[in-house]
């Protein structure tokens, strides 16, 4: 076969002697295909949050084994976010050494919550303990925070009570017609003309006081399972979050189909 | 700027929906299921049985009667003194016992020895409202303290397990208070 028969058939697919260099036959070019690159820029963008999804999730399969509900995180920043921080001002008063507090509706003896029905007024030091006045209930605590007993509105003389304070020594609540002094046995309540000073709760400074009772009044910290349970269904995202695992799940499914599609290809080609 | 705002928003948001979940489920949820519901006031359920609300009577918890009602209730009662009204034979007791996280307010009439009526005054749980039903309370009129449970039976309710058992607690702690205060 001479030079001439060989490239003398323009109308062949292919030619000879492109360079003077080389002598290559080269195979027409082929239109540029974008699965492959579709497939790895698919799979760069579902790395990520499939790595992190696989990583929180095998974190909570195991969380019995690693003990995560055990664990509570009580981090200032941690219960911040999740909105487990008191609002607004704290109010106190100290009584017989103990500190009687209220914060965004809960009710500290020292540092332990107390259960009180209604909005605190103030508290008031007896002889035998304290009294703790709320707008419905008067709770009657011992020295050591124990309730001794609870006045509701079957005790008392008439609610909602206003204001509270000393009147010769004895317990004394104003309610809207006037203000009542209780018995010794805090049994009867007597109205009476004269004007009572009322005694109020003042705000608390800051101290470890109130950084203590910060971190107990939601009660507890986050645990850890839960705090790994929302990075895992990704609530960090807010409402975001179903539609941006919706495009992730849909950019798997993807990438499942084009590496198919790839493979095949590869396949086909030998 | 831009991608600070734009990353603080939806973490804050997250933030915000898990608070609302932990609080509603864990502890604190109390704010959530705190739906207090008022069936009668106390001073009313008073005042239906007595005409007028009685002398305020105070029974100051001995030892004994302290781990009485422990027994009865499996944990101490809330306070030391507790209150109660007397009054043409029948003995009137409002009492608080937990069903699963809210105190269930209870008015119980007491009289020979055997209740007379239980009334649920005031229920704060969000479920197990069942337990206020009469068809529910009448099944407590006629019992009578047996050791420390009551001796009729009591059917339960599906769905209200802890607030059925909280009230049996209450109609035995106030035939066991009516037995100390009778004495």
């Amino acid at each position: 076969m001479s030079d001439s028969d060989t490239t003398s058939g323009s109308a062949a697919s292919f030619q000879v002697g492109c360079s003077v260099v080389c002598d290559v036959v080269r195979k027409p070019k082929r239109k540029k295909r974008k699965s492959r690159s579709l497939h790895r820029l698919l799979g760069m963008i579902s790395a990520l949050p499939l790595v992190w999804v696989l990583l929180t999730g095998l974190v909570l399969n195991h969380s019995e084994d690693f003990g995560l509900d055990s664990v509570e995180l009580e981090s200032p920043l941690i219960l911040s976010a999740y909105g487990m921080t008191p609002a607004g001002g704290a109010e106190s008063l100290v009584l017989h050494g103990h500190s009687i507090t209220s914060w965004d509706g809960v009710v500290f003896f020292d540092q332990r919550p107390l259960d009180l029905e209604g909005e605190i007024i103030t508290a008031l030091p007896m002889g035998d303990g304290m009294a703790i006045v709320s707008d419905s209930t008067v709770l009657r605590v011992d020295f050591e925070g124990s309730v001794i007993e609870k006045l509701d509105e079957l005790s008392l003389p008439s609610i909602p009570l206003l204001e509270a304070g000393i009147f010769d020594g004895k317990m004394a609540l104003r309610s809207s017609d006037s203000w009542h002094v209780a018995d010794a046995d805090w049994i009867e309540f007597s109205a009476i003309s004269e004007t009572v000073t009322p005694i109020r709760l003042q705000p608390l400074e800051d101290g470890d006081l109130k950084e203590a009772l910060r971190s107990r009044w939601s009660g507890g910290g986050v645990s850890l399972s839960r705090f790994v349970l929302d990075l895992h269904a990704g609530n960090f995202l807010g409402s975001f979050a179903a539609y941006f695992y919706d495009f992730v799940v849909l950019c798997t499914l993807w990438l499942i189909a084009t590496g198919i599609i790839l493979q095949y290809r590869t396949n086909r080609r030998g | 700027m831009i991608f600070k705002s734009s990353f603080i928003t939806p973490v804050r948001s997250f933030f915000g929906r898990a608070a609302f979940f932990v609080l509603a489920i864990t502890f604190l949820g109390s704010f959530v299921s705190a739906a207090e519901k008022v069936y009668e006031k106390p001073s009313t359920f008073m005042t239906r049985h007595f005409g007028a609300i009685p002398q305020t009577q105070v029974i100051t918890l001995s030892g004994t009667q302290s781990k009485q009602l422990k027994s009865i209730l499996g944990h101490k009662y809330a306070t030391k003194k507790i209150r109660y009204w007397q009054a043409n034979g029948k003995a009137a007791w409002i009492l608080e016992e937990k069903g699963k996280s809210e105190p269930i307010t209870t008015g119980i009439i007491v009289k020979d020895g055997k209740i007379s009526e239980l009334k649920v005054l005031v229920y704060r749980e969000s479920h197990g409202w069942e337990v206020t039903r009469p068809f529910f309370t009448k099944q407590f009129v006629g019992s009578s303290l047996d050791g420390k449970v009551l001796n009729k039976k009591v059917d339960g309710i599906v769905g209200a397990t802890l607030s059925v058992r909280a009230l049996k607690k209450l109609a035995a702690v106030a035939l066991y208070l009516s037995q100390e205060t009778g004495k």
